[in-house]
């Protein structure tokens, strides 16, 4: 308990006296993460909206796939990216391993197959609400999308919610493709990962804190603007 | 008597004539619902469809309106062999809703259709316009979804008549409609009839039927019955 309380001091302390090194490891994680996430959201919501109302050969086994691909191992796509970003790789010509952009890539990777999960799930309910209205005003595929897409933002928060969860929380990749490089890609969790292993349990548990309260602010945001917003749009 | 603002975007829904339903065929669930059938609509103004629960009133409805693909057989709209969505509007016996207020389930609905506005004044002076004929204005900005029945049916009907439609399926708008609220409605489906709409309407009312009507379709076990009028 003792070394709880230590822990949530020093995560105070570490915050009100704007330690650098800690700003710039926060700055960095949170940079990394939405970047990641707004990149999924971006390719991933207008794929999980067409994999919910189209209709084409093999849909179901990519919407399988996807879920699946929900559940890939952080460590073995770190690996599989290392090994195509590597000098000796297939992209290892654009430099980019060991730069917080191949820890983005890797976020991506892990958070893309959640948003077109639950991007397909949440439009195919609202679809079964809508089909037939659409369907009646002659709309293409595009102004379908754009409809659904648009009246399901809030419930499509929650994509974006799990999105950042699992990218603020995720070590194993970013630790292989961005190596931990203090001052240049060393982010929370990774450092979190170091100074337990150094027996800094108390600078661990502070960082762990620091990550804790951010995505509450993060999910507390979101869910009163999806409480104002709801109750202002008549869901 | 006609009324300018339901005047088809196409000038006459001549365009659209005659309707032919030609063999058709639907099976749903492993249940026969048309066996090759068949209809030649000439009429102009507007065509009933009635016929007991379960003979395909609804059915027949979507199949012409292209809601629904049939198994087998076609439907042309004069010399159209494709179904013109964009001059097709559909009034559903439960009136379907986006997420929106009033006034923008009208947006969503005019931006979706053919009809060209020089600025988006014009625009929402048709939304206005529309509504304030059909009594539901001061609804504008509610919840679409919050409305009573009647309010929704109302809605409805004003938003189908916004599009400027050349053809116009009803599908029992009158089912949750007050007394007041009836007459005020016939009232409009006629007005956009006398403009040159082509009305198909599914309805039980013998009443509404010889005061709106020029023509019956009976429709028994997904077979014309009967076809008469009024």
């Amino acid at each position: 308990m003792d070394t709880f309380y230590s822990a949530l001091s020093k995560a105070f302390e570490l915050i009100v006296m704007f330690d650098p090194d800690i700003i710039e490891i926060i700055i960095l994680s949170l940079k990394v993460s939405l970047s990641a996430v707004l990149l999924a959201i971006f390719i991933g919501m207008p794929i999980g909206a067409y994999l919910a109302i189209a209709k084409f050969p093999f849909r179901k086994f990519f919407i399988i796939l996807f879920n699946v691909m929900m559940g890939l191992p952080p460590v073995v796509v770190g690996l599989i990216l290392y090994l195509i970003l590597s000098m000796s790789g297939p992209l290892g010509f654009l430099e980019l391993l060991y730069t917080p952009s191949a820890m983005i890539i890797a976020q991506f990777i892990l958070v893309v197959p959640i948003i077109i999960s639950l991007t397909r799930q949440v439009i195919e309910d609202l679809n079964i609400e809508y089909k037939e209205l659409l369907d009646s005003m002659g709309l293409s595929m595009f102004e379908k999308l754009k409809t659904l897409i648009w009246d399901a933002r809030y419930s499509l928060s929650t994509g974006f919610l799990a999105g950042i969860g699992r990218a603020l929380s995720e070590v194993g990749a970013v630790l292989i493709v961005g190596g931990n490089i203090n001052h240049v890609t060393r982010v929370m969790t990774t450092t979190i990962a170091l100074e337990t292993s150094k027996g800094d349990i108390i600078m661990a548990i502070s960082l762990g804190i620091i990550l804790l309260t951010i995505a509450l602010i993060l999910n507390l945001s979101l869910y009163f603007l999806k409480s104002i917003g709801e109750s202002k749009l008549y869901v | 008597m006609s009324n300018l603002i339901y005047r088809p975007i196409l000038k006459s829904s001549k365009n659209f004539l005659p309707i032919k339903i030609n063999k058709v065929n639907l099976s749903l669930g492993g249940k026969d619902i048309f066996n090759n059938l068949s209809l030649n609509v000439k009429s102009q103004k507007i065509t009933a469809i009635t016929g007991p629960n379960g003979s395909g009133k609804t059915l027949l409805l979507k199949i012409m309106s292209g809601l629904i693909n049939p198994n087998s057989g076609e439907i042309t709209y004069g010399s159209n062999s494709m179904i013109l969505k964009k001059h097709i509007s559909f009034v559903f016996q439960n009136p379907i809703f986006l997420r929106r207020s009033l006034y923008n389930n009208m947006l969503h609905s005019i931006n979706a259709s053919n009809i060209h506005f020089k600025n988006n004044k014009e625009k929402r002076n048709r939304i206005d316009k529309i509504l304030e004929e059909n009594n539901i204005l001061h609804l504008s900005h509610m919840s679409a979804r919050k409305l009573s029945g009647g309010e929704k049916q109302k809605a409805s009907l004003a938003r189908a008549l916004l599009s400027r439609p050349s053809v116009l399926f009803l599908d029992e708008p009158f089912t949750n409609l007050d007394e007041a609220s009836e007459p005020f409605c016939e009232n409009i489906i006629k007005e956009a009839s006398d403009s040159g709409v082509k009305i198909f309407i599914i309805s039980h009312s013998k009443r509404l039927m010889k005061s709106l009507c020029d023509e019956i379709i009976f429709l028994r076990n997904g077979e014309i019955a009967k076809k008469d009028r009024p």
